[in-house]
């Protein structure tokens, strides 16, 4: 920056001493420079964590993930072992809890929205909404086995593991909802029922429908935090080794993220185990991949339409 | 110029409270078939609690309360009427142009399909009769297909008040309709109103006052709660009676 | 667009051309009265002026009401404006004409035919002028304007020659003075009618052009 020198009378600001202020410009200048070095560096070590994780299990995987690996069914020996079955486990433990928790979910988001009246005790159960959405999910695998596996005796079922990540994710999905309902714009809903709608038809033919988009991406995510549960599982007593695969939701099972935690722990006993591991990781982070992908473009194709 | 129109609605001691706080205080008024009123005055005036009143858009705020009677052609819009009922007669457009997100058919064939109306061909009929009430037909015909929100302000509000004819309403409440509109716009849609008038009883909150002098055929300003004139549109606003009035519209208000 | 107003203003130039009927009828009648020396038509006329200033009063009240309500602008404000000016100079014509008629009352018979002539002559005129501006309003014709504007000067012309014609006649013979006089005033009235003519011509050109111009 070159010093300008203005005449006397031109001078403008009455408080500002141009002087004092250009010698400040300098430091402001240089402080900002060091902020936006800082953030790049964070984001560096952010990401260099990431790849060498993604790296290292990738060079472990490689080999060992193959189709054959993918349809295979599980076994001691890890040169025959295949993970069908675990997939399987987890694609059906998806199917109880996306319906349940979208069902339930998007039902609360309704009442709590449209229906119940905003007072305290409205504010008290949305903050306890927020809250069980921090609640550490071994909580809710100790829940899940009290309430699903031992009450009504389901014991170690997918039904059960289903019902558990259900609980687990309602929270976010009843958040996210309510977000998406908040955001139709009550004009439209003063419009509907201008034109004599009742308060159903209004939920079901304007609210829905401008809230499902936020409702489908806060679903997605939360399907793919399920799938990646490890916790309840464990404290609802998964078998370790299934070699049968799973066929219907009262089937015990097993799923990817607790074939991992298993295989890693095993891993002293044979040290093969780890490839095998890391190829399952592989399969999960794939499936997440996809899973969020769809949430961003669901997000991306329907934001802000009015 | 007093006009022999019979009464539409009928105001007597009315008043709103939104919980503690008294929003209206004894307004009597009577609203006259086939005319246009005006209703102005400062922001917080209670002149669209008065207009959400007569449709009962106010119910759907909790805490609120009326005393008094609105009547509409005789009959208690509050204890005598259904309030579903009561928005098939008396229809509202919005202060935002708020099409629904959908195609500008579904848009206008919204209210008639509400009411039981499944028959493509009476559906295709109301929604030409009411795109061309609205005068927007020429500019829409070829896409009734598109998405409302597509189409300009002007044309959102027009479908609006389309949307709004199309479940026949004889009372039309307008919440300021152009004040999100371009000065073009804005004309167009006066226009409009000025058109309605002939079939139907209109009712409009505004906060342009040049508008009010433009449209209405009586006027009533409000001001804290308070019906403070009301009048034939030209009387109050070249000679008004109370001095508030007069403070108000000259703009040497408060 | 501006249906409404655009309405009103038609309807404002229909009144405003009925009015101009009224007054171009009473200048007829007061000018008759004047030649035929009947004071029952100068009656007429007087009782008449009633029905022109309720004319007046009820334009302005519309052009009033209508700035108030319908804020025009530009070419319409100024033809509101112009309409408020000019039926102020058609009232005053009106008035004009009931002056006339009190004259005739006060006349008596008299027997000043040259004089006479020479005042129906631009009695003619004077009407012809003011018909003319008007219609030159309503059809908007600077042209039709300027041109009647400009007949002022022969109407001046007339009236001095009259002045002077009637002069030379009282130095003659005294007795009539009173006939004279009055006849100097009819004059001296339809010349004022010209110029309120002028005046209303100059509108429309203000209207048309936004200039003032004065003839």
């Amino acid at each position: 920056m070159t010093k300008t020198t203005v005449p006397e009378s031109h001078r403008t600001h009455k408080y500002i001493d141009p002087e004092k202020a250009h010698q400040r410009v300098k430091k402001r200048v240089m402080i900002n420079n060091i902020a936006h070095v800082l953030f790049f560096l964070t984001i560096v070590f952010a990401m260099a964590v990431l790849c060498v994780l993604i790296f290292n299990i990738i060079k472990d995987s490689i080999g060992w993930l193959d189709w054959k690996f993918i349809t295979g069914k599980l076994s001691i020996k890890p040169e025959k072992a295949g993970i069908k079955g675990v997939i399987m486990g987890s694609a059906l433990l998806m199917a109880v809890v996306a319906p349940v928790t979208l069902f339930v979910g998007v039902a609360t988001a309704i009442y709590m929205e449209e229906y119940s009246k905003k007072g305290a005790i409205h504010a008290l159960i949305n903050i306890n909404i927020a809250n069980l959405a921090g609640v550490p999910s071994v909580i809710f695998g100790l829940l899940g086995l009290t309430v699903f596996g031992r009450l009504f005796g389901l014991g170690s079922s997918i039904l059960a593991g289903g019902l558990t990540l259900s609980l687990l994710v309602l929270p976010n999905v009843v958040v996210a909802s309510q977000e998406a309902i908040k955001a139709v714009p009550n004009s439209l809903r003063e419009a509907s029922y201008g034109l004599g709608a009742t308060k159903w038809t209004t939920v079901r033919k304007v609210v829905l429908p401008g809230a499902l988009p936020g409702i489908m991406t806060g679903s997605i995510l939360a399907l793919s935090r399920a799938i990646g549960e490890t916790a309840p599982l464990v404290v609802l007593g998964i078998p370790t080794l299934i070699m049968k695969i799973p066929t219907g939701v009262m089937d015990d099972f097993t799923a990817l993220p607790i074939q991992i935690y298993y295989w890693t722990l095993d891993t002293v006993l044979t040290k093969e185990y780890a490839n095998l591991a890391a190829a399952t990781i592989v399969v999960l982070l794939g499936t997440l991949f996809v899973l969020n992908s769809a949430a961003i473009i669901i997000r991306n194709k329907f934001q802000r339409r009015y | 110029m007093e006009t022999k129109n019979s009464v539409k609605f009928k105001i007597e001691n009315m008043d709103f409270h939104y919980g503690d706080f008294q929003a209206l205080k004894n307004i009597n008024l009577e609203i006259k078939e086939n005319e246009i009123t005006a209703l102005i005055g400062p922001s917080g005036c209670g002149k669209s609690t008065f207009l959400r009143s007569l449709n009962r858009m106010n119910d759907l705020i909790e805490n609120t309360k009326v005393d008094g009677s609105i009547t509409l052609d005789g009959v208690d819009i509050y204890k005598d009427y259904d309030v579903i009922d009561l928005r098939l007669r008396v229809g509202m457009v919005f202060q935002k142009p708020n099409p629904f997100p959908m195609s500008i058919y579904d848009n206008i064939a919204y209210g008639p399909r509400l009411n039981g109306i499944r028959k493509k061909s009476v559906l295709d009929k109301i929604v030409e009769k009411s795109l061309r009430a609205a005068a927007i037909w020429d500019e829409v015909k070829d896409d009734l297909k598109k998405n409302a929100l597509a189409l300009s302000g002007g044309q959102q509000q027009r479908i609006c008040i389309a949307r709004t004819l199309a479940v026949e309403p004889e009372v039309i409440l307008m919440d300021e309709p152009t004040s999100a509109l371009d000065p073009i716009a804005t004309l167009k849609i006066e226009d409009l109103i000025n058109e309605l008038k002939k079939d139907y009883t209109i009712v409009i909150v505004t906060h342009n006052m040049q508008q009010a002098g433009r449209i209405s055929d009586k006027t009533a300003f409000f001001l804290m709660g308070e019906l403070i004139e009301f009048s034939e549109t030209d009387k109050l606003f070249s000679n008004p009676e109370n001095k508030k009035t007069e403070d108000y519209i000259t703009g040497r208000f408060g | 667009m501006r249906d409404t107003l655009d309405a009103k203003i038609k309807v404002l130039s229909n009144t405003l051309v009925e009015m101009c009927t009224k007054v171009e009828e009473n200048i007829e009648k007061s000018l008759k009265a004047l030649v035929t020396q009947n004071a029952e038509l100068a009656q007429e006329v007087i009782d008449f002026d009633g029905e022109i200033n309720a004319y007046e009063t009820s334009i302005e009240m519309s052009c009033v009401n209508l700035i108030a309500t319908q804020t025009p602008l530009a070419v319409d404000l100024r033809r509101v404006f112009s309409i408020i000016k000019i039926v102020t100079d058609l009232e005053r014509i009106g008035d004009h004409c009931v002056n006339i008629s009190k004259v005739v009352l006060t006349l008596g018979a008299c027997d000043l035919n040259g004089a006479l002539e020479e005042i129906s002559s631009m009695g003619d005129m004077v009407k012809r002028m003011v018909k003319h501006s008007i219609k030159s309003f309503v059809e908007e014709s600077v042209d039709l304007a300027e041109l009647t504007a400009k007949e002022d000067d022969i109407v001046d012309q007339s009236y001095e020659a009259l002045y002077r014609n009637l002069l030379k006649q009282i130095k003659k013979d005294i007795s009539n003075e009173n006939q004279i006089i009055g006849l100097l005033l009819v004059g001296r009235y339809l010349e004022r009618m010209a110029d309120h003519s002028t005046n209303i011509c100059e509108r429309l050109i203000y209207l048309e052009t936004g200039k003032n111009v004065k003839y």
